[in-house]
C-alpha cells in the first residue's frame, strides 16, 4: 500500500526539554496504527507535529506526496495537511457555543461550502452512526464525556478526511464511558479512514491496529504487528510498560 | 411643601429630556460603538504582539486610563483647535475650527478613553477562551480567521457581556462629563433650567432620576442580553 504520511528527523523541543529526538514513522494509505508509551514520550507532540498544532524544530515530512519542512511550513502546506486529516482530542474540543448539530455542520458550511441543507444531511448521517441522532439540539455542557466524544469523531468523520488523529481519545473519560468510544472508533476503522492512534488502550490496539509504534523518550523504539508487539516486545522498556498496564489492570 | 418643589421638579423631569436626552444617548450610543471597534482592534494587537503597534497600545491604554476623563476632555476641546489652526497656517489648508460641532471633538475623546477600558474587557475575554477551541477550528480546516470569527469572538463576547455592560452604564453617566465642552446634554439641560428658574435642587434632582431610569433600564438589558448569550451553558438534559 502507498504510504501516507512519513516523518524523517522529527524534533521538538519545550524551552529546554527535547521531547523529540529524531522520530522517523510511516503511515500507509488506511492503515490503523497505534501509537503507546509512557506518558512524556512525546507521542501527543508527534501527532500534533503533523497537522502543525506545534511547530517542530527539524525534520521532514511527505504528507500525502507533498514534502514539507517541518520547521518551515508554508501556508499551502498548512492547508494541504488540515483540509486533508482531523483531530479527535483528549479533552474532546467540542464548540462550546454550538449545539451537537452545529458542531457537525460548522467546518462543512465554514470550510468545505457545503449548504446549510447539505450540510445538515451529512451531519445527521454521521451523527447517527455515532448514536448521538436523538441529541442534535443539545450543547456540549448537556453531554457526557462519552457523549460528547462521539460527537467529536462525527464531527471529525463528517469532513471526509483521509486520516484521522486520535490523540488519547479515552483518556479523559470515566472507566464506563470508554466502552462506548472505543466501540465507535472500531465502527470506523472498518470503513478504511487512515487511523493514527495515541492510547493505551491494549485491547483496541490488539483488536484494530495494524501496526504498534512503541514510543520511549522522544524516539520510537518499537515497531511492528500487535501480536509481535504485545506478546514478544523485544525492547526492555515495551515489556516494563505493558507489564505497568497489566498490573493496573488487574489491581 | 418645604425645601423641593415636587410639581416643579416633575415639570423638569419632561424639560431636561427634551433638551438633553438625545445628546446623552447619542454620545452614549457611538462612544459604545466607536470604543468596542477600538478596544477589540487594541486587544488582538496586544495578544498578538503586532510589532511597532504593540509599544503604541501599551501607549495609548496609558495615558487614556491614567488620566481622568475630565482632563482628556478639556486638552482635546482645547488642544485640537490649536493644532488644527497651525496646520491652517502651515499646510495653507482651510478648516474652520469653529464649524466642528463639540459633539465630535466629544464623540472622538470619549470613544478613546472607553475604548482604553474596554480593550481590557475584550483581552481578558478573548484570552479566557479555551486553547482548544481554537485547535479544533484549526484541525477541522478553518483559517486563523475564520477561527477567530466563528468561534472564539461569539464566546469572548458571551463572557465580556457583564464587564461590558458596567463600563456601558458608567459611560451614560460619563457623558455628564460633555457640559463642560458646551453640549447640551442631560446635565447641562438642568443647569440650564435651574439657573433660568432659580430652582437648582429640583432640577439636579430631576437630573438624578433620569440618570438612574436609564441607567437601570440598560442595565436589565445587559443582564437579558447576557442570559441569552449563555444559554449554551444552562443544561438541558431531558
Amino acid at each position: 500500500m502507498r504510504k501516507y504520511v512519513e516523518l524523517y528527523g522529527l524534533k521538538k523541543s519545550f524551552r529546554n526539554l527535547e521531547v523529540l529526538k529524531g522520530v522517523d514513522f510511516q503511515v500507509r494509505k488506511g492503515e490503523k496504527v497505534v501509537i503507546m508509551g509512557s506518558s512524556g514520550s512525546g507521542k501527543s507532540t508527534l501527532l500534533r507535529c503533523i497537522n502543525h498544532l506545534e511547530k517542530a524544530d527539524d525534520g521532514v515530512m511527505n504528507y500525502n506526496d507533498r514534502i514539507i519542512k517541518l520547521s518551515h511550513w508554508t501556508k499551502d502546506d498548512v492547508k494541504h495537511v488540515r483540509s486533508t486529516s482531523a483531530m479527535v482530542f483528549q479533552g474532546y474540543n467540542l464548540f462550546n457555543h454550538l449545539n451537537v448539530l452545529q458542531n457537525v455542520t460548522e467546518g462543512l458550511i465554514q470550510v468545505k461550502k457545503y449548504s446549510r441543507a447539505e450540510a445538515a444531511d451529512i451531519a445527521e448521517n454521521y451523527l447517527e452512526k455515532v448514536g448521538m441522532k436523538d441529541r442534535l439540539k443539545h450543547y456540549p455542557s448537556a453531554l457526557s464525556g462519552g457523549q460528547q466524544q462521539r460527537v467529536a469523531i462525527a464531527r471529525a468523520m463528517a469532513l471526509n478526511p483521509d486520516i484521522i488523529l486520535f490523540d488519547e481519545p479515552t483518556s479523559a473519560l470515566d472507566p464506563e464511558m470508554v466502552g462506548e468510544v472505543l466501540g465507535v472508533m472500531e465502527q470506523i476503522a472498518s470503513e478504511g479512514v487512515t487511523m493514527l492512534v495515541v492510547t493505551h488502550e491494549v485491547g483496541f490496539a490488539r483488536n484494530i491496529a495494524d501496526r504498534i509504534v512503541f514510543m520511549d523518550n522522544g524516539v520510537v523504539c518499537e515497531d511492528g504487528k500487535p501480536g509481535d508487539i504485545l506478546y514478544h516486545p523485544r525492547n526492555n522498556r515495551t515489556c516494563k510498560f505493558l507489564n505497568l498496564l497489566e498490573n493496573r489492570k488487574t489491581s | 411643601m418645604g425645601i423641593l418643589k415636587w410639581d416643579f421638579m416633575f415639570k423638569a423631569i419632561f424639560i431636561i429630556l427634551k433638551d438633553g436626552f438625545a445628546n446623552t444617548i447619542k454620545l452614549t450610543l457611538v462612544t459604545f460603538i466607536f470604543a468596542s471597534l477600538i478596544g477589540l482592534i487594541v486587544a488582538l494587537i496586544k495578544i498578538e504582539k503586532v510589532p511597532v503597534l504593540l509599544p503604541l497600545s501599551h501607549l495609548y491604554t496609558s495615558f487614556f486610563k491614567g488620566t481622568p476623563l475630565m482632563v482628556q476632555i478639556l486638552v482635546f476641546y482645547y488642544g485640537i483647535p490649536l493644532v488644527l489652526n497651525s496646520f491652517n497656517d502651515r499646510y495653507g489648508w482651510n478648516i474652520n475650527v469653529n464649524d466642528i460641532p463639540a459633539m465630535i471633538f466629544m464623540y472622538i475623546v470619549f470613544s478613546l478613553c472607553y475604548g482604553a477600558y474596554i480593550s481590557e474587557v475584550m483581552r481578558a475575554a478573548i484570552l479566557s477562551v479555551d486553547k482548544g477551541q481554537s485547535e479544533a477550528g484549526y484541525t477541522i480546516g478553518m483559517s486563523r480567521f475564520t477561527t477567530f470569527r466563528r468561534i472564539i469572538f461569539p464566546q469572548a463576547l458571551s463572557n465580556a457581556l457583564p464587564n461590558l455592560g458596567n463600563y456601558f452604564v458608567d459611560l451614560v453617566k460619563g457623558t455628564s462629563l460633555a457640559f463642560t465642552a458646551t453640549v447640551l446634554e442631560i446635565l447641562a439641560a438642568a443647569k440650564i433650567l435651574g439657573g433660568r428658574e432659580y430652582k437648582y435642587f429640583e432640577s439636579y434632582l430631576a437630573a438624578a432620576i433620569i440618570y438612574w431610569v436609564i441607567c437601570t433600564l440598560f442595565q436589565l438589558l445587559f443582564n437579558k442580553v447576557e442570559k441569552i448569550s449563555r444559554r449554551h451553558e444552562r443544561s438541558e438534559n431531558t
